[in-house]
């Protein structure tokens, strides 16, 4: 019953006795119990950082033994946790991709894109009336007066106007907008 | 095998990369041999296991997937290129529908890439059109589906047995814990997520004669040179990408689909 005859054989694993899970339960903690600390370290760092803006210098060795003296945490142990936290972040904030990846095909792919770029903005910039932001108040403005509909067919007549000059409607057979002026 | 325990993690750092194209000075870690690599936490971030996938059986799905040749159309992370309208209307206005820009596809039919979905994809899920037109595709590599199933088992049989239990409901291929097996072909791809069943692995392997073409995980630095016959259990779900490869290269991912694991989801075809 070999359903793989070219297919290599692998030693038996070891008895399932739990001890993996176990050990990957205790790493899970180690890493667990350093995460709080380095947090603590952080909360620390912040706390000293508002006392010393309230109170002046000098006033944290005092406030610590007060206030986290009866949780037996000395404050060497403290200032080894800040210490943790200060390493920790500065380790992650100096750490930076430096490039992006080249080679042939990843600049081939790049100039595609910059060109589909290139070629939508110039579609949409060619097609597209460009209204500036005094032009747009304007517009604004002007749907807002009670005169809406004699503007609406006005600059429907300069529309008909620039289209019989440039040729586009013949002359005597100017359309009519029929949308709603609202 | 080696147990690499990673320190740390720089995903803020590599979220910024997402549709870039990899490179070498990316990883810090070249793993070419088998391996165990976990997180800080412990979790299990990926696992290598070298030659362990018969000739016999990559060189039949070489031959029996080479003729796929779908391009990436809706994929555009994984092409490198912000996702563009595609078309446009003559006022200027453009189409709602988005996707790989028409030049980026273009040069990737020029060099010959192809990409298919075989098994159950899609939203509602069912059996991908390339599938029922190329049966002999997912029937053809019977032997290998099952080799690359019984090495995660093996390897990572919690995190299978979990994954197993979700796709049990839903369709998949026979006896495995993989719904889906995405081909690509000479596809050098930039950084990009894949959306596979969360929590579950994704095994890759790849085929044919070619130089390069590590894969490249940002978030932990590391960097998998594996080669026809080698087999790479890892979480799909976070920023993966290819360094340049010279040849021909195909590779196969198996994998759970997401929308696959969704029960009501499920038209059966």
């Amino acid at each position: 019953m070999d359903k793989f005859p070219n297919v290599r054989r692998f030693p038996r694993l070891a008895p399932e006795d739990g001890v993996a899970e176990l050990t990957a339960r205790v790493i899970r903690q180690i890493y667990r119990h350093r995460q709080s600390r380095i947090e603590l370290g952080r909360d620390l760092i912040q706390l000293k950082a508002k006392l010393k803006a309230r109170k002046g210098h000098g006033s944290w060795e005092t406030y610590f033994t007060e206030k986290f003296g009866p949780f037996h945490l000395s404050l060497r142990c403290a200032q080894n946790y800040m210490k943790a936290a200060r390493k920790e972040d500065s380790k992650n904030e100096t750490f930076r991709f430096s490039k992006p990846g080249g080679g042939s095909h990843a600049e081939s792919i790049r100039d595609a894109e910059k060109r589909a770029k290139a070629e939508e903005a110039h579609i949409r910039g060619q097609q597209k009336i460009q209204l500036d932001k005094d032009f747009r108040a304007i517009t604004t403005e002007l749907l807002k007066l009670p005169l809406w509909p004699r503007v609406h067919k006005e600059i429907s007549d300069l529309l008909n106007q620039i289209a019989t000059k440039h040729g586009i409607v013949p002359a005597g057979k100017e359309k009519r907008n029929e949308t709603v002026a609202a | 095998m080696k147990l690499l325990q990673l320190k740390h993690d720089y995903e803020a750092e590599s979220v910024r990369l997402k549709g870039q194209f990899a490179d070498p000075s990316h990883a810090k870690h070249n793993i070419e041999r088998d391996t165990h690599v976990t997180a800080p936490d412990g979790g299990t971030i990926a696992v290598f296991l070298s030659q362990r996938i018969d000739a016999e059986l990559y060189q039949l799905a070489y031959a029996l997937w080479k003729p796929v040749k779908g391009v990436p159309s809706n994929r555009a992370t994984a092409v490198g290129v912000k996702s563009l309208h595609t078309s446009m209307n003559r006022y200027g206005v453009p189409s709602p529908r988005t996707g790989v820009p028409r030049a980026a596809l273009d040069i990737l039919k020029s060099q010959d890439v192809g990409t298919g979905t075989l098994g159950y994809s899609g939203d509602p899920c069912r059996k991908t059109k390339l599938t029922i037109k190329n049966p002999e595709m997912l029937d053809g590599n019977r032997h290998l589906v099952k080799r690359v199933n019984q090495l995660y088992k093996r390897y990572l049989p919690s995190l299978y047995a979990q994954q197993r239990a979700v796709i049990k409901k839903a369709p998949h291929l026979r006896h495995t814990a993989f719904s889906t097996i995405y081909v690509a072909k000479n596809w050098q791809t930039a950084y990009h997520p894949d959306g596979n069943l969360p929590g579950g692995m994704t095994a890759i392997l790849c085929m044919g004669r070619f130089d390069g073409g590590a894969l490249v995980l940002p978030r932990w630095r590391l960097s998998f040179a594996y080669r026809p016959g080698d087999l790479l259990l890892f979480d799909a779900e976070e920023l993966h990408g290819n360094l340049p490869f010279v040849g021909e290269r195909m590779s196969a991912a198996f994998y759970c689909a997401r929308s696959v694991a969704v029960a009501d989801n499920i038209s059966r075809r």
